[in-house]
């Protein structure tokens, strides 16, 4: 940045203007050391959302059009309420009954260790929480459990499931539209009586159909996975395996229902569920912007009623067909790479060495020690050595990277709540060039960092620094990747995995 | 995705694109938000309004590749508005008055969860426009001119008023002494 945000005179006031802006660093620094991540916010309501916004613009278009003056002022007035035209029916309502926790939209249900703090509510603990609905939906929640409801319309209810089990008979009416959400799965019901389950630890879901019909949609799911009545499904978020039995059976060999239904956008379908169907689209991690993508539509397919075969592990060969068409500089396939990570200020990282149990293309990899914690003195930049881990891939000649895309890929082991956030640098003369910061990362997963130099490059060292020009990269000698523990828990022991480092 | 697929979804995807497309802008505008009120705030409703806005506004946007800042943009304009009905609504009385909430924090340090207790609350107290400058400045990593265009104002404009704002948050700060301590010695109220 360079505005100028010295004050008009010298001396105590510049000193002042500096304390000051030294004080608005360190306090954001700190804002963002300490932020817990947001999940995923709640998908509105698309129709709703579209058919407000239409409305809104017809009445812009009407106040727009010179009505008189009368008529103006009568209608601002009804602009400012904020009422659209026509009127919205009125939402859904609901009523919890039974001894639960209630604050704001979410809904906790008492266990006997946890009484429940809504006065009246009377019923002793796990007496059984209910949620009943103004249309005769009703949800019970099981002990300990808790729900939220973000949203209602008249149609039906957005409602998110945070923990714990809760059952669901929705009371089937023309055009009724429930979503429940829990972990990265969205269920579409319609007219249906379901229980399900989610183990956030074990990132699995767990739904038993009774009646009606239901589509689990997000994380491999892809599309969606119709459920039928009488069955149950068992999604795991972790390793992207889907189960479907009859219910009250246990899977004998469990396998993939591989969801065959057309694929809208490679933006919903996690990559790596693409990639083991064998589809060319979509690209093996984020930030592939240059890959081309098929938006054609498909016909509708039913998925399949045989349980697949399971698919590869994600763990080992994770970049699947992608492998085919890559060619990476350092496969770290067993041939010695000058691997390093340093002594000072990124520390969470150590121990660089070959490893065979994870790979994105071939066999290896190479596998660092991660010991995220908070101890330790801040360093200048306000950050905790433990807070980052850095590891540096030495160039066996100087490399140009001008118009080059370099990628490698990532895989986290760690905990499932931890988030991490990566940075890709290519040193240039001892500058170091750094592609974004790509946040948001979730373990037991391959991600693809990469990103696309080009001849004048900023440098953002960061707070307390101010930007600091521009650089090339025209002779580099060193890669380096800075991975930071942004959100989850801050203390954590784990690994990473790099492999497959390419330049294009 | 590029800006311009994700507009693409948002304008003319099917119903899971678009789905995916608005859960991506809802997650940028719930960290917008959610900066500029801190933590322990539920900004679902005020993401709604900004998603609404956003639906409304769309076919205003003449770059794709610029729907990020379009989106932060609008995100701090809703939330620069909520905080002013809800300083006017305390003035006449309207709400109770009271401390911050209880801060969630990722961190297990209890001095920095108070230092950002004792920071938010005197967001608070500031002007909203200085808090959205704040916000775009220092939590979002915005450059001068990134941050004149979200807030619709010229260059000279933003750096007299980011000049003014860092002025007056500071004067606030120096006047909490533990958090001035705690901001100045680096990290710690030792």
């Amino acid at each position: 940045m360079t505005d100028d945000r010295r004050p008009p005179d010298g001396g105590d006031a510049t000193s002042e203007h500096e304390r000051n802006q030294r004080w608005l660093e360190r306090a954001a620094n700190l804002v963002l050391e300490t932020e817990t991540l947001p999940g995923p916010a709640s998908i509105p309501y698309l129709a709703t959302l579209r058919e407000r916004a239409r409305w809104r613009k017809v009445r812009r278009r009407i106040v727009l059009a010179g009505i008189p003056a009368t008529a103006a002022a009568a209608l601002g007035l009804f602009l400012a309420t904020g009422r659209p035209l026509p009127r919205d029916p009125a939402p859904l309502t609901y009523v919890v009954e039974g001894a639960a926790t209630v604050q704001a939209d979410s809904i906790e249900a008492a266990t006997a260790a946890s009484p429940p703090s809504v006065p009246g509510t009377g019923a002793a603990a796990g007496a059984g929480t209910r949620v009943r609905f103004t249309d005769g939906t009703v949800v019970s929640l099981d002990p300990g459990t808790r729900m939220r409801v973000p949203a209602r319309t008249a149609a039906g209810a957005n409602l998110i499931l945070d923990r714990g089990r809760a059952s669901f008979t929705v009371t089937h009416r023309p055009g009724a539209k429930w979503h429940v959400t829990t972990g990265p799965f969205i269920v579409d019901v319609t007219g249906t009586r379901f229980s399900l389950a989610w183990e956030s630890a074990a990132q699995r879901l767990t739904l038993n159909l009774e009646s009606g019909g239901v589509i689990v949609r997000g994380s491999a799911a892809g599309p969606g996975v119709s459920v039928r009545p009488g069955q149950t499904l068992i999604a795991s978020a972790a390793d992207g395996r889907f189960t479907v039995t009859p219910s009250g059976q246990l899977p004998i060999n469990p396998g993939v229902v591989r969801p065959t239904l057309a694929l809208a956008s490679p933006s919903i379908t996690e990559r790596r569920g693409a990639r083991r169907a064998g589809r060319a689209e979509g690209s093996p991690g984020p930030g592939r912007p240059e890959e081309s993508r098929d938006h054609a539509p498909r016909p509708d397919l039913q998925p399949p009623s045989i349980i697949q075969p399971s698919a590869p592990s994600l763990v080992a060969g994770g970049g699947g067909v992608f492998c085919a068409r890559e060619r990476s500089e350092f496969s770290f396939e067993g041939s010695e790479h000058k691997v390093s990570v340093p002594p000072v200020y990124h520390l969470a990282m150590s121990g660089p060495r070959s490893d065979k149990t994870h790979s994105w293309c071939g066999v290896g990899s190479v596998k660092l020690d991660l010991n995220f914690h908070e101890s330790g003195r801040r360093n200048f930049m306000g950050r905790l050595p433990n807070q980052s881990g850095q590891m540096v891939i030495s160039l066996p000649h100087l490399v140009d990277f001008t118009d080059k895309n370099v990628s490698l890929h990532v895989y986290i082991d760690g905990p499932p709540e931890a988030r991490i956030a990566a940075q890709l640098y290519v040193i240039h003369h001892g500058k170091w060039v750094n592609g974004p910061l790509v946040d948001h990362l979730v373990p037991k997963r391959w991600w693809t960092i990469n990103h696309t130099f080009r001849a004048e490059n900023p440098l953002n060292v960061g707070p307390p620094y101010p930007p600091a020009g521009t650089s090339l990269v025209t002779d580099c000698d060193r890669i380096a990747l800075i991975i930071y523990s942004t959100g989850g828990p801050r203390n954590w022991s784990g690994a990473v995995y790099v492999d497959d480092i390419a330049w294009k | 995705m590029s800006g311009t697929e994700l507009v693409h979804a948002l304008r003319e995807g099917d119903a899971l694109a678009q789905a995916a497309a608005w859960a991506r802008v809802g997650r940028l505008a719930r960290r917008i938000v959610g900066r500029y009120f801190g933590p322990g705030l539920d900004p679902a409703d005020l993401v709604q309004e900004v998603l609404m806005r956003l639906a409304a506004r769309l076919d205003e946007l003449r770059d794709p590749e610029s729907i990020n800042g379009f989106v932060v943009g609008i995100a701090l304009g809703v939330a620069r508005n909520q905080a002013r009905y809800a300083k006017l609504r305390r003035l006449v009385g309207l709400t109770p008055t009271g401390d911050s909430p209880e801060v969630t924090v990722a961190a297990a340090d209890m001095e920095a969860r108070d230092a950002v207790r004792r920071f938010y609350a005197i967001l608070e107290s500031a002007r909203a426009e200085d808090r959205s400058l704040f916000v775009a400045r220092y939590l979002e990593k915005l450059e001068v001119t990134e941050i004149a265009v979200v807030h619709a104002m010229s260059l000279g404009t933003t750096k007299r008023r980011m000049a003014r704002a860092v002025e007056r948050i500071g004067k606030r700060i120096a006047r909490d002494q533990v958090l001035a301590g705690y901001l100045s010695s680096g990290g710690s109220f030792a």
